[in-house]
């Protein structure tokens, strides 16, 4: 076993370390077969620290002179960023026990394909890597307790760049169902915890530091698991979006939300703070006090967008009576009282929000047969008499001027059934003077007025003050 | 004067969320003003003597106004176009909360506003008394109950009421039960004056020498699948203790099944023993569809100051539904109708006829472009009786980001009338914006051109080309310590 140890490490420090450079200037090993009969005679540094790793531009120039081969002009690239453990010195004593001293042997061990001629060099043959270290899985399936034998957690591979953070694959983990769920990635987060524990699993902190989980996590740092890992930005190089739950693309999850959020808000405040809520909250319920508010040191978690409920259909406004009043809270979590005023007592200057832009001119289809109690919302005498008086419709001096209705010559003797259908349309402009000209029973006409339902002894009993109007003290039994 | 008041009133609504040690206030201040003309009549007569008859045999004057003249008077009577009143109403209105002040639970609410019309020959509905308060109450919530005092707006089935008083509010949240009872000095309706004001009786008519006592109870369950609630209130004279009203009125919804829910109540007047308005509906909610399916039934509600109940005003009844779907991302349609018919009037009208049955349709959609672009197009048909209307309207917004957004916009109305010759035709086009100049201030501007015909048989017909305008802006303040949130609403009561 150590002699197939020794060399797959040496092979992975000669071959990982420098992987970058090789594949920065593009060598090709195998075009120099015939040419260099060991490693070591190039990449020195893997047998004594003292040497560099890479050769020098001068050691090219030997042949490549413009003579023997064409010149090239060739430096060795500086050490890349690595997150391996990994160094040659560490091995080197090991290595050369098992391998005895040639180190070519060793070297074509790691980096070169089982069967493959000499100098067909890759930077590591990792299947060979992982059995010498006794994992049997493929390199990102690895456990946990194993990822720590090469890799360094990420804060402390300082020479990564972010471009390389950003470059990571991601396990197979990543992609199986449910795993953005708290049982997915997060139950794989904490499986370090135990007799031989982690507060965190180091396959996690390899590549990720505390400000990715901050992207998502708002209860970051009340979570010992994500404090666990050490801080740096480099880790916000690997891009994640935050999805939503399952359960928040219910059609009635807006409905819905509430009552699980006053049972408990331990999953809500994963994602939200108190910012999502007040999105559309105006007045924020009690359960929102149990979220975190946003601040310094804490991400911005999911981001809410206020939108309306399913219920909230087109015709809404017309028909939110029944829903508003029997519960009225549903309403006040996302709408301000002053919302409420500014249709049901709006100023003298509104701009259009109710009504169409064309309604002062449509209005009296509507008000002939009301598709709304306009009174909820306008007072008929100081709304309706005070504009139709100024327009020249009222009757100030109780006094009527025939002529108005003039589509029906006989309109004044026969518009009964006109008043009963359409009465509020009528005392927008006529007053009840007017119509006792000839409805009451003292100096009327004595037309009689009351029509179906009426029933004139109820109405006594509550209110005998009205019948005297037209009554004055004798009232006539209704029996 | 009217600029005095208007200044302190703005003053009282700035200092006031300062001088109060408040755990934390939000205050909305909006000043606005718009400008807009309307046109009615003048009336006039004429000695019959001097009534020439044209050559169809109708009446008229000699200079082509048609006239009505009743046997035996010696004058005829006729209606010409009257003069143009432009008026330019501006408001300047707070509305302000705030909550803590030294006691979690407390929270105060005040919504006013002063008023003035610029123009002096006519006024704008609504601007006078030139100050007006529509809500102002102190409101203290326990986890149990709560209790307001003050001037509210309780708005229910019943309709949107205004008193001066208190109201009490009881809850056994495990149960999802609330009883509410109140008590206090009644507004007139969908007014912030008294009855006794002048403002709401213009023409002098009969009215109460005082405001009437209200007293109404509103009680509420809540369920997951059902919310219901049952109101009464009563108006009482306050010197012969004679009834203004007593009715009662019950409200349900109720969520059957998946997306399909009933939404319903009545009202039933017990001063003069009939239903009043009522309705239920059987509703389909999806985001992407929606479906509703409903009977209504509308009856007129006078108080018994008034004779107006006396002369039996009949209710109708009518069917309705309507349809919204989502057809793709950026397509939404909706179509809605109703058909109603007055109950028996019980009426003979020999010589007259009327309607009484109607019909209203309505068909839009709209289109979103993309991020910033939308439009919508709809279409509108009411045919009832006393009057008709049908026209087109659409328009176009661009809003590339929240900070500023305008529409440009064109209507078309046909609006005849039934008991008098006049058929206005009227075309509007306009452009509306508003810009979010900094984060706590908005201002809007509107105008649009109106382009009016006002069709008859005779010379009362006329054109009319005006143009509206209106401006507002609108600013916000809170209190830095809206987060984290106050004990004020962390210690709400469960339920809010």
């Amino acid at each position: 076993m150590r002699r197939i140890l020794a060399p797959l490490v040496l092979a992975l420090a000669v071959a990982v370390a420098p992987a970058a450079a090789q594949q920065g200037d593009q060598f090709n090993h195998a075009q120099h077969a015939k040419v260099f009969p060991t490693c070591t005679g190039c990449h020195a540094g893997a047998l004594n620290d003292s040497r560099p790793l890479l050769p020098s531009g001068q050691s090219c120039a030997n042949c490549h002179d413009g003579t023997v081969e064409r010149r090239v002009d060739w430096q060795p690239p500086p050490p890349a960023g690595t997150n391996l453990r990994f160094t040659h010195a560490e091995h080197r004593k090991e290595v050369l026990a098992k391998a005895g001293q040639d180190s070519s042997l060793a070297c074509q061990a790691c980096h070169t394909p089982m069967g493959s001629a000499w100098m067909t060099v890759e930077p590591a043959v990792m299947p060979q890597c992982l059995a010498c270290h006794g994992v049997k899985t493929a390199h990102l399936a690895a456990p946990d307790t194993a990822c720590a034998t090469c890799h360094l957690p990420l804060a402390q591979a300082t020479t990564l760049t972010m471009a390389q953070v950003k470059e990571f694959p991601a396990p197979p983990s990543h992609d199986a169902p449910g795993f953005m769920s708290a049982d997915g990635h997060g139950a794989q987060a904490r499986a370090g915890t135990g007799p031989k524990t982690y507060l965190v699993a180091p396959s996690c902190a390899t590549c990720h530091a505390q400000e990715f989980c901050a992207t998502c996590h708002v209860n970051a740092p009340e979570t010992p698991t994500i404090q666990a890992l050490s801080m740096d930005p480099r880790s916000l190089a690997i891009s994640v979006t935050l999805e939503a739950p399952a359960t928040h693309a219910q059609d009635n999850f807006v409905l819905t939300h509430g009552k699980s959020a006053r049972k408990s808000t331990a999953a809500c405040q994963t994602c939200h703070t108190q910012e999502s809520c007040l999105t559309c909250h105006i007045t924020p319920p009690r359960a929102v006090g149990t979220l975190y508010a946003s601040g310094p040191g804490r991400g911005a978690g999911a981001q809410v967008a206020r939108s309306r409920p399913a219920s909230h259909m087109a015709d809404f406004s017309t028909i939110h009576a029944a829903p508003a009043s029997s519960n009225p809270q549903s309403c006040e979590g996302c709408h301000a009282r002053p919302q409420c005023l500014d249709c049901h007592r709006g100023t003298p200057e509104r701009t259009p929000q109710y009504h169409p832009q064309t309604f002062l001119e449509r209005h009296p289809a509507a008000a002939y047969s009301r598709e709304t109690n306009c009174s909820d919302c306008h007072n008929p005498g100081a709304f309706c008499q005070t504009c139709h008086v100024q327009s020249g419709l009222g009757s100030p001096k109780g006094l009527l001027q025939a002529g108005y209705h003039d589509v029906f010559p006989g309109f004044l003797l026969n518009h009964g059934q006109a008043a009963r259908q359409s009465l509020e349309t009528c005392t927008s402009c006529h007053v009840e003077k007017d119509c006792l000209t000839c409805h009451s029973a003292l100096y009327g006409r004595g037309f009689n007025p009351h029509g179906p339902g009426f029933d004139g002894e109820k109405l006594r009993s509550k209110n005998p003050q009205m019948c005297t109007v037209c009554h004055g003290l004798r009232v006539p039994s209704a029996k | 004067m009217k600029f005095r008041k208007l200044a302190t009133v703005l003053s009282v609504a700035i200092v006031l969320p300062a001088a109060a040690a408040a755990q934390g206030y939000n205050l909305r201040l909006s000043g606005g003003i718009q400008g807009v003309s309307f046109r009615g009549y003048t009336a006039d007569s004429i000695p019959v003597d001097s009534v020439v008859t044209t050559g169809n045999g109708s009446l008229e004057t000699p200079n082509g106004y048609a006239v009505a003249c009743a046997t035996g008077n010696l004058y005829c009577n006729y209606w010409i176009p009257g003069p143009i009143n432009t008026t330019a109403p501006a408001v300047a209105q707070a509305a302000l909360t705030m909550w803590g002040l030294g006691l979690p639970g407390l929270r105060v609410q005040v919504n006013g506003y002063a008023t003035t019309d610029f123009n002096t020959n006519a006024s704008w509905p609504g601007t006078s008394p030139n100050l007006q308060l529509i809500e102002g109450y102190a409101e203290y919530a326990a986890p149990a109950w709560t209790i307001v005092a003050g001037r509210k707006l309780i708005s229910g089935r019943l309709g949107a009421y205004g008193f001066d008083g208190g109201q009490v509010t009881g809850r056994l949240a495990s149960a999802g039960v609330a009883l509410s009872g109140y008590v206090g000095r009644g507004l007139a309706q969908g007014s912030n004056l008294f009855i006794t004001s002048s403002e709401v009786n213009p023409q002098e008519d009969y009215l109460p020498a005082e405001s009437p006592v209200v007293a109404g109870l509103i009680g509420t369950w809540n369920s997951p699948h059902a919310e219901v609630s049952a109101e009464y209130r009563r108006e009482v004279d306050q010197t012969t203790k004679y009834f203004g009203s007593e009715r009662v009125a019950a409200s349900a919804t109720l969520r059957l099944y998946g997306h399909y829910s009933v939404v319903g109540g009545a009202i039933y007047d017990m001063a003069s023993g009939l239903w009043g308005s009522a309705d239920a509906a059987l509703r389909y909610a999806t985001p992407k569809v929606g479906v509703v399916a409903g009977y209504r039934r509308y009856a007129p509600f006078y108080e018994l100051w008034t004779v107006w109940g006396a002369f039996s005003p009949v209710p109708y009844n009518a069917l309705y539904g309507s349809l919204s779907y989502q057809a793709t991302k950026r397509l939404q349609m909706r179509i809605r109708g109703e058909t109603y018919r007055f109950e028996n009037a019980d009426v003979l009208t020999p010589l007259v006829s009327i309607a009484d049955s109607g019909w209203r349709f309505s068909v839009g959609g709209t289109y979103q472009f993309s991020n910033a672009w939308q439009a919508q197009l709809g279409y509108e048909n009411e045919r009832g009786t006393g009057a008709a209307s049908s026209g087109w309207d659409g328009n176009v917004t661009f809003s590339p980001n929240g900070k500023y957004s305008i529409m440009v916009y064109g209507n078309s109305l046909s609006r005849p009338l039934e008991y008098r010759w006049d058929q206005s035709v009227v075309l509007v086009y306009g452009m509306q914006a508003s810009v979010v100049a900094r984060d706590n201030v908005s201002v809007a501007f509107t105008m649009a051109r109106y382009d009016e015909n006002r069709e008859r048989p005779d010379a009362a017909s006329f054109e009319w080309d005006q143009i509206r305008f209106g401006a507002k802006v609108i600013m916000t303040f809170s209190s830095a310590d809206r987060l984290p949130l106050p004990k004020a609403i962390t210690n709400r009561p469960a339920g809010y």
